[in-house]
């Protein structure tokens, strides 16, 4: 594997969608499942932030307060959950 | 692209080296192949790739009582060095197991993997590498038993032979007959 090839590689990884990823994962027989994040009131609340969904879990991020009320929140790859 | 050719030899029975004198390869295709789906040679590096084809064709000869006869093929395959996994050598070592990490580190974060059987492992990343990256093909130096080695029950794991294993859809190189031998 000559260094050009691993440059494409490491990109192609790099910008490779979850969902993406999940699927190809299940092409070659791998049972899997998408792990949740749980972030508690206190995270919540120590943070000047907000909950933004994005399209990767790996990136999903607070950014200003978005519900003083949430007990818990899920993130999953394009989606996030509150829980009262 | 810059194309590379590698002669490559192919051990088998007589009868399969005559149907694929008169069609083509079939692409191997178990959950367990050592690296990945594809047609499988040995070329130059660790052994002599012609021996190494002769042995491994004896070898499987005697798993069948009707095997009489044994063949290598040769072919010459052309491979575009940039879609090559060569891991034959140390950078190419590197760049496979940097490459490999990036994808546990994805997948680590963000999936749960239920169990998959172990001899299916190598198989399955090999696939996903290939498939992933439009890889041509797989070069990487392994261990296979010998006869002798088989009688005597061994399992060691030392690389003695270098294997290359290309996809089917990037296989178009003429084949010719190279041995011929008969099973004493």
């Amino acid at each position: 594997m000559n260094n050009n090839f691993y440059a494409y590689a490491k990109s192609l990884i790099e910008s490779m969608t979850l969902d993406e990823l999940e699927e190809r994962l299940s092409a070659y027989g791998i049972d899997c499942e998408r792990k949740v994040t749980l972030y508690t009131t206190e995270q919540i609340l120590n943070s000047d932030t907000a909950l933004v969904a994005s399209s990767t879990a790996s990136n999903f991020y607070l950014e200003g307060l978005y519900d003083s009320t949430s007990y818990a929140i899920a993130s999953n790859d394009n989606s996030f959950a509150l829980a009262a | 692209m810059t194309s590379i050719s590698i002669e490559a030899y192919h051990g088998t029975s007589g009868d399969a080296a005559d149907a694929i004198l008169a069609s083509s390869f079939n692409e191997s295709a178990k959950k367990h192949e050592w690296l990945g789906c594809g047609i499988y040679f040995f070329v130059e590096g660790v052994s002599d790739p012609l021996e190494n084809a002769k042995e491994w064709a004896v070898a499987e000869a005697r798993k069948n009582p009707k095997t009489k006869k044994i063949a290598v093929l040769k072919s010459v395959v052309d491979i575009d060095q940039d879609r090559i996994i060569d891991i034959t050598e140390n950078q190419g070592l590197k760049n496979f197991n940097n490459f490999k990490e990036k994808c546990l580190d994805k997948i680590f974060d963000n999936f749960r993997i239920k169990s998959i059987p172990l001899n299916h492992h190598n198989c399955i990343l090999f696939n996903f590498m290939v498939d992933t990256l439009g890889a041509h093909a797989v070069k990487h130096n392994l261990y296979i038993k010998s006869v002798r080695e088989r009688k005597m029950q061994l399992r060691l794991n030392v690389p003695n032979t270098t294997v290359l294993c290309v996809k089917k859809a990037n296989f178009n190189s003429e084949v010719t007959k190279e041995y011929l031998g008969e099973i004493k």
